[in-house]
Parts: C-alpha cells; structure tokens; sequence
C-alpha cells in the first residue's frame, strides 16, 4: 500500500508539478492575506519554515524572521533558489531539520496531496517535531466544500491546462452579471426553454438580455461541466456516449434556443469587440481565481496581440475594449483539456455563423481569425488519448494534452479531527474557511509520556 | 542532474531586508528544467545558519546530526546588521555546531567556544556571531553524516535531502 501510495503520488503530484513548474514563474502570485498575517505576526528573529514552499512565494514576506523553505520539486526549488531563498529539496514525510528548531511552520496546500490517511498523518507528525514547543503551523487543504463547484468524490484527479496561464489567464476576468433566477439549477430542459421564453415575452430582445441568457447559460454550462470533469473523468471519457448525450441534452435546446433568436442580437452590433465579449462570457470555463490554490495577480500591461489588433477598425480602442479582445483571444486559445465529448448544438453554432449566407454584419476580415479561433475551440481539442481514471488504484494512460494532480479534498473538521485524533502534540486553536480551503491553526504542546 | 544522483544540501540565502548580495556565475548551469525560466546567474551557497538546522535522516541512523560540511569553496558575503534579529537568533541554534562549523571553514576568527552569559549586550559580539551565521556561504562541497557516512555532495548549487527507497 505504501508503495502504491508513493507510486501515485510521485505520478500524479511530484512528476505533473516538474513539469508545470516553469509556468509558476510568470505569474506573480499573491500571497494570502490570512498567511501573510500568520508570518508578520511571528516575532522578530525567529525561524519559519515553509513546508512545500513551491515557487518560494511566501519566503519573502516577514523579512525579520529567517524563513526556510523546502519542496520535493526540483524545478519549484529552482525558482525559489532564483529569487534569491533558502530553500532545500526533501520529502515532507523526512524532513531533513533537527526537533523543534523553527518558531512557527506553514504548511499551505501541500497536506492534500498525500494518497493514504496514514501518510497525511505521518506528515503532521513530521512537521509538529521541527516544530518548537509554543510554536504555531498553519495548515491549508483543498475542501470538499466550495462554491463554485462540487466535488463528488474526496480522491480526485484535478487537470491541468497545458495552455501557460500566464499573461492570458490573468487578463480573465469572470464579469459580474446580473444572476437569473434559473442560473443555479438547469437541470431540465424545460427551465431553461421557460425562462427563455420569459425573456422572450418582454417587447424586445435586446442586448440585456441576451447577455443574462448567455450568462446564464454559461454559467450552468460551466458548473455542470465542471462538477463533472473533477470528479469522475471516466464517465465523461467517452465511453457512454448515451448517458452523455443525455446529459447535454438541456443545454442542446438551450443552444438551440439561444441561437434563433439570440444570433441576430449578436451580430446587430457589428462589433468585433463585442462578440468576442459574448464569447468569452459563454466559454469561460477558467477557475475562479478565488479558489485556486494560488490566486493571480491580473498583468496590468499587456499587449493585445496583433492579430487580434489587424482585425480592429482604425480608431483606437480603448484599455476595456482591449481587454474584452484579449479574453476573447484567450478563450479562443485555451484547450478545455478534459472535455473529451463534442457538445453537438455548440459545433453547430460555429458551423451557421461560419455560414457566409448568414446575415452577418461582421467584417469579412474578422472572421477569418476570431472565428477561426473559435470554431477551434468549440472543437475541444480532445486529448489524443482516451483517459480512464476510475479511482486511485486504477492504472492511467496519460493525455498528452493535459496533466492530473492527485488531491485528498477535504470534508469541513476532517483536517482538525485528524490533528486532535492522531497528533497528540497539536493542539488546535483556529478552525476556518478560506479561499476554498479549510486552515488549522496549531500550537505545539509539550506531551507528558507516562 | 537526475533525481536519483546523490545532490547535496546547498541554501540559497537572501539577506534579512530582502536583497541579493551578489550574484555567482554556476558554470555549465544553462536552462534545466526550462530555458525560458532559467537564468545563467545562479544563487550557490548554503549559509551556516541553516546548516545548523539541517541533519541526516538516513534509516537507522540516531545522531545525523551535525552534517560535516565539507566546502570546496566558500565565499564571504556582506549581509546588512540587524542587533535584535542575531541576539533572537542565538538561543535558537546550537552553539557548538557554529562553532564547530565556522571552524571547519577557517573562519571562527576570534569566536569564543563557548556562549559568553551577557552577549545582548555585547554589541562587538553580536557582530561577529552576524558575520558567521549570515556571511559565510558555502559554494561547493558536501555535507556528511556522522553516523552512516552517507554523503550529500552539492552538485551545481541545487541541495537535495531526498533519500533513496532503501534509506528511508
């Protein structure tokens, strides 16, 4: 068991983590507000240790301590050691610091990767021994619990987008719209063609609208889409076709529904930009920073990319017009790595409005690249091999579009019920919810063995 | 460097308000992992305050610490002085280790062996105690355990503690 654990662990955190490792460099990202507390709070001169340090983001933050930070990814210890950090490589279940030594120990996101329970144990015990007696760790791990989507499972396999994030991924911004009443819950076709249809009652369809049927849309579209790829990527492996299509089968109306209607709107405006606004508003499918394990910083200076800029009328646009063009170029480059299945009303879309017969008020010009881009990704660049992950055991073929890291989400009081039961040493004081993971704040305590 | 090489310890110190006090060309460490990220000027030391902190964790092995430190090269930085962070930092290490360390690298100087009672107050003291725990880098060598003799030699700057299956 020991073996297979470590065997996962090093397929699917240690091995995917030394290959995205270099696309942690270009962003910078932001520290948490509730970590940097935890580290400004330690006194002057003490020891801190940064357990998984990753890019080293939190060594830098109480210049009046001494933070040590430590990974098993060589290439994440690389980008620390660049910025100038002390940083050594070793496995948190050994790590190589005499007992209790350091003054406070943070362990962020790191606990969640380990495959068994005994394992997440052995860790914690390992860092409450570096830790001194009356010294403090923060703990954060991924919960089970979040908002934005739902994990079905506790072991799951989480996809990474081969895409670099990078300076494209930071211009994403999920646009506030206002929320329809249906949004939430879109289970039934029906609810959707009825709200539609109470969309479609007001004296015109305009733009409004359209927007929040789109939002709206989008927004089921994402959630179930989601919900569905974290957990179990088999089902949507291609390998019940039937129980898929019946799946999307809501959302094939709601295409249809949209498309009568809504296409028109859409390209009344004769605007490249908005468009592509509408566009990326329905195929947002990028994490909401919030939840990230790390959240991104937005670029304040980017250049929009000249292809997009060829395609522009002469005038100049300005910084929003610009950032609308650079979702939309973002959207259209990101492969959805893990959604194997072709939603049939959506290819469908991209082939009418790709139809030179349609009544299109767009430019000729912008067609060719946008759409381009976006039929593209309507397509779902689909791995070019089918992924079967059934549960952690189970041995898996690896896409060469996309990376899975193992996690152990975690149930609201199972990280401080693991402390209290198995590490005596720990003494729990603080319990929350925080940027979708539960934190543990701990104190040392001196243990009398009898 | 594969991940199964025996890669030694090796800190990548920053200086306590954050700057880097000088860069050190690694000669023949291009690009990695990744060429795009990986920059030619590398960081290479280990300070002996962390050496103080570091030991073996070989299985079987009951005293793997301290790690002898080895150095091929050692280089002296300037790390700016900071009275309260040295006189906080003291009760933290073990004394003799720094002594024992600084001296394997010739540069106790006039480090006393023992701890002198009222050192706070010492301010001459203090700065010497600055210069050994924060100045005095190691490049290259290894670090050994005294128990197994397992060596962890610093190969390229990059320090790696992981133990092979057997080990653990």
């Amino acid at each position: 068991m020991e073996k297979e654990a470590s065997q996962l662990e090093r397929d699917h955190v240690h091995n995917v983590y030394e290959k995205i490792a270099p696309y942690f460099n270009d962003i910078r990202y932001k520290a948490w507000p509730k970590v940097r507390q935890f580290l400004l709070d330690q006194e002057p001169g003490s020891l801190i240790a940064d357990i998984g340090c990753g890019n080293g983001k939190y060594l830098h933050i109480n210049k009046k301590s001494f933070t040590i930070g430590s990974d098993c990814c060589l290439p994440l210890v690389d980008l620390a050691r660049n910025h100038g950090h002390e940083v050594q490589i070793c496995s948190t279940l050994k790590l190589p610091y005499r007992n209790g030594c350091f003054d406070a120990i943070l362990s962020i996101a790191v606990i969640h990767h380990f495959s068994t329970k005994e394992r997440r144990i052995r860790a914690l015990k390992e860092m409450a021994r570096t830790l001194r007696v009356g010294g403090r760790i923060m703990i954060y791990v991924w919960a089970m619990e979040q908002k934005r989507r739902k994990f079905e499972k506790q072991d799951i396999f989480v996809p990474w987008n081969p895409e670099p994030p990078s300076q494209k991924a930071s211009q994403y911004k999920l646009r506030k719209r206002p929320q329809n009443t249906f949004a939430a819950d879109c289970s039934s076709s029906s609810d959707i063609s009825q709200a539609y249809r109470k969309t479609k009652s007001t004296s015109s369809v305009g733009n409004d609208e359209v927007h929040t049927l789109y939002s709206s849309f989008e927004k089921s579209l994402k959630i179930w889409l989601f919900s569905r790829s974290l957990d179990s990527i088999l089902e949507l492996g291609g390998s019940s076709s039937s129980a898929t299509t019946k799946r999307l089968n809501p959302f094939k109306n709601a295409g249809h529904l949209l498309n009568d209607t809504s296409r028109f709107e859409l390209f009344k405006s004769n605007k490249a930009s908005q468009l592509m606004e509408q566009v990326s508003n329905l195929f947002v499918l990028r994490q909401d920073s919030d939840e990230d394990v790390f959240s991104i910083e937005e670029f304040q200076n980017h250049r929009p990319s000249e292809s997009i800029r060829s395609h522009l009328p002469k005038n100049d646009l300005g910084t929003k017009e610009k950032n609308k063009l650079l979702c939309g170029e973002t959207c259209a480059k990101i492969a959805l790595p893990d959604l194997v299945p072709h939603p049939d009303p959506l290819i469908r879309e991209a082939n009418t409005w790709n139809n030179p017969d349609c009544n299109m008020s767009i430019c000729p010009d912008s067609k060719t690249g946008l759409l381009r881009d976006f039929e593209k990704l309507l397509k779902m660049e689909s791995p070019s091999h089918e992924e079967r992950v059934q549960d952690k055991n189970t041995k898996e073929t690896k896409s060469e579009a996309s990376l899975f890291r193992y996690y152990h989400v975690f149930k609201e009081g199972e990280l401080q019920d693991l402390i209290e039961t198995y590490v005596d040493e720990l003494h729990v004081i603080q319990t929350y919810f925080d940027h979708a993971n539960w934190c543990v704040v701990a104190e040392k305590i001196q243990v009398w063995k009898i | 460097m594969g991940k199964g090489s025996l890669s030694g310890i090796t800190a990548y110190p920053r200086t306590i308000d954050g700057s880097f006090p000088g860069l050190q060309r690694c000669p023949g460490h291009y690009g990695t992992w990744s060429s795009a990220t990986q920059p030619c000027w590398v960081l290479l030391r280990m300070k002996l305050l962390t050496h103080n902190m570091l030991t073996s964790h070989v299985k079987g092995v009951t005293k793997g610490y301290p790690l002898l430190i080895k150095a091929t090269e050692v280089k002296l930085t300037d790390v700016d002085f900071n009275s309260e962070f040295v006189s906080r930092m003291i009760p933290k290490i073990e004394w003799s280790v720094l002594v024992e360390a600084a001296d394997t690298l010739g540069h106790l100087n006039d480090l006393p062996r023992d701890l002198p009672p009222d050192y706070e107050s010492s301010e001459d003291f203090l700065r010497k105690v600055h210069h050994v725990l924060l100045e005095v880098e190691v490049l290259e060598g290894n670090l050994k355990c005294p128990e197994s003799g397992r060596e962890f030699p610093i190969t390229k700057g990059v320090p790696n503690m992981l133990l092979n299956e057997d080990e653990v």
